[in-house]
């Protein structure tokens, strides 16, 4: 059983989980939990809080990332406590663990280390004494060779699911519940939507997928995990009684449907024209540009790649990084300088740039275009996307309601649009009343 | 990996503007003739796509034939295995530049919570695989699924 940030945020709302844990244990079940940190971005005891109060000594210094993650790591530690504690008062006997206590064993790779293995001899051991053993959620160890000791490490976003998972994978367990404030994975963002019903049955490449594209259900990396090794996973609300949503294999849920709409974070769009650059040397340009993006670590949206131009999207955050990565970046190929221009008005660094490559007889400027203020809307659906007219519904529906579509995108389980982030809410509101509400059509051979 | 061989890809250019009510026209008509299509991009005066080998002789047909189509033959779909890629900063590009600098055009690419797919010549396919398989050893190739 897994509990959220919301679900353990307040003493009422420990409460809550507490009597779910104390519940499940009266009907006969082992229980074994994982918290999050308490409460969310900018509560005080929220992971982002305590990061921010290493950022706080001097924001121009990175901090090392094994301090962060020992920081970051003490929302969960406190948490547990807590939570062991409560079940304690309530008569029910349960012990903190630490993930690292716990068998979480993992990489060295701090911020967003990778499980390597779990194993759960405290957590076996507690279990079998008659304790309820309250897991770190979001951590583990790395256990390096000759060092004492081991190293904390955080799984990354996500993560607290991801440990769920995990455990639950190393102890076979009947079945994970992952506990948060909503009634299940909705079939699209209920701010959007208030209405937006509750998938009773998704499956775990479908629940995945929404996640990937945008949707805070359940961590794709926690889906993966459970659908290796075939643990049951259930999104259900502390707070109410709703069944929630189950998530299965693929063949136990066949049938072509619409599973919802999503939609990402804030985009920018940039489209590199290729006019100006020699076809001969277009692959070496256009494979130096994605090199780069690939050391700075970006994340790439809608990636478009034809011979008149190389498109992307960045996450906002992302996008100052990258027009100054690229901004009078020169690319000397088969003797010819491209000089690369990312800001409209030429920059300061691009006319430098210029002016010092006046002496070169064959320089070509490549200009970048920029779409701030998008993001990306997805239709996120099984089996359906091999149906012949899917775009075109999708573009006719937009179009039809004068939306712009800037650039698209698919896969065997999406359809994406690239939309200004002014026709978001409208956007989100139009495509799930046209498409999350068709209900599903009997399987066909 | 896995490697989806006997795709077309198909380029449309020349649309009269307004150029997305040009496209939803092409795509009626597409439609109209049951035909398919993957990895929509729009571009400046048309779109591109990709539609399976034995639905190309469909575009021969009318109306599709009054489009100014080009069509790129022996396209392969290509799909790179990662699970969770949107927390793998960087991963895409650094795939994609991997295809590239081996010599291997990519004509179009999408992605999804666990694999990227990008369309590349069906001759080339092995290329990108030794490309990739030489900075990621642990990745296998698989059959046409």
């Amino acid at each position: 059983m897994k509990f959220g940030g919301t679900s353990v945020r307040t003493p009422e709302a420990r409460m809550q989980a507490a009597l779910r844990v104390i519940s499940a244990k009266d009907q006969g079940y082992v229980p074994v939990v994982v918290v999050s940190a308490i409460g969310r971005k900018g509560e005080p005891y929220a992971t982002d809080t305590l990061m921010g109060l290493l950022m706080e000594v001097d924001p121009s210094v990175e901090p090392d990332p094994r301090e962060l993650d020992l920081l970051m790591a003490c929302g969960e530690i406190m948490s547990s406590a807590i939570f062991a504690h409560l079940l304690k008062t309530l008569g029910c006997p349960s012990i903190s663990l630490r993930g690292g206590q716990a068998g979480v064993r993992t990489d060295g790779v701090y911020g967003n280390a990778r499980i390597l293995g779990v194993k759960p001899v405290g957590v076996v051991e507690a279990c079998k004494q008659g304790y309820v053993p309250v897991i770190c959620g979001f951590q583990g160890v790395w256990v390096q060779g000759k060092l004492p000791g081991a190293e904390l490490t955080t799984l990354g976003r996500g993560g607290s699911d991801t440990t769920a998972s995990a455990i639950g994978a190393a102890l076979q367990a009947e079945r994970v519940e992952i506990y948060t404030d909503v009634d299940g994975v909705k079939s699209c963002d209920p701010d959007f939507v208030p209405d937006a019903p509750t998938l009773g049955r998704v499956t775990y490449d479908e629940v995945a997928e929404i996640a990937h594209l945008g949707a805070k259900v359940v961590h794709p990396r926690a889906a993966e995990i459970a659908m290796k090794f075939g643990i049951p996973l259930y999104v259900r609300n502390t707070f109410s009684e709703s069944e929630g949503t189950e998530i299965v294999p693929s063949k136990d849920l066949p049938g072509r449907r619409v599973t919802g709409i999503t939609h990402s974070g804030k985009l920018v769009y940039m489209s590199v024209s290729l006019k100006e650059v020699d076809p001969d040397h277009q692959s070496e340009f256009v494979a130096g540009i994605y090199d780069a993006l690939a050391r700075y670590k970006v994340n790439l949206y809608m990636t478009h790649i034809n011979q008149g131009s190389v498109g992307f999207a960045v996450s906002r955050a992302a996008f100052a990084l990258v027009q100054d990565m690229l901004d009078a970046l020169v690319v000397p190929l088969g003797g010819t300088v491209y000089l690369i221009q990312s800001n409209q008005k030429p920059s300061q660094a691009f006319e430098t740039q210029s002016k010092l490559l006046d002496a070169w007889d064959k320089v070509s400027i490549v200009p970048v275009s920029v779409a701030e203020g998008c993001t990306m809307v997805s239709v996120v659906a099984y089996e359906y996307m091999q149906r012949p007219g899917v775009f075109l519904e999708v573009l006719e529906t937009l179009h039809q309601a004068a939306i712009p579509v800037l650039q698209t995108s698919d896969s065997d389980f999406s359809l994406s649009c690239l939309i200004p982030e002014s026709e978001l809410k409208r956007t989100v509101a139009l495509l799930h009343g046209k498409f999350a509400t068709q209900g599903q059509e009997t399987p066909t051979a | 990996m896995v490697n989806r061989p006997d795709y077309v890809e198909v380029v449309v250019s020349n649309l009269p503007s307004p150029y997305m009510e040009s496209r939803l026209e092409a795509m009626r008509q597409i439609k109209d003739l049951a035909i398919n299509i993957d990895f929509l991009k729009f571009t400046v005066d048309g779109m591109s796509f990709v539609v399976k080998n034995s639905d190309w002789p469909k575009f021969e047909e009318e109306p599709l034939n009054k489009l100014s189509l080009r069509a790129g033959h022996n396209r392969s779909v290509l799909l790179v295995y990662a699970v969770n890629m949107r927390d793998e900063e960087g991963l895409v590009a650094r795939i994609v530049s991997l295809v590239i600098a081996a010599g291997v055009e990519i004509f179009h690419m999408g992605d999804m919570h666990d694999r990227l797919l990008m369309v590349i010549d069906s001759a080339k396919a092995e290329l990108a695989v030794s490309a990739l398989q030489e900075v990621y050893p642990e990745v296998t190739v698989s059959d046409s699924v």
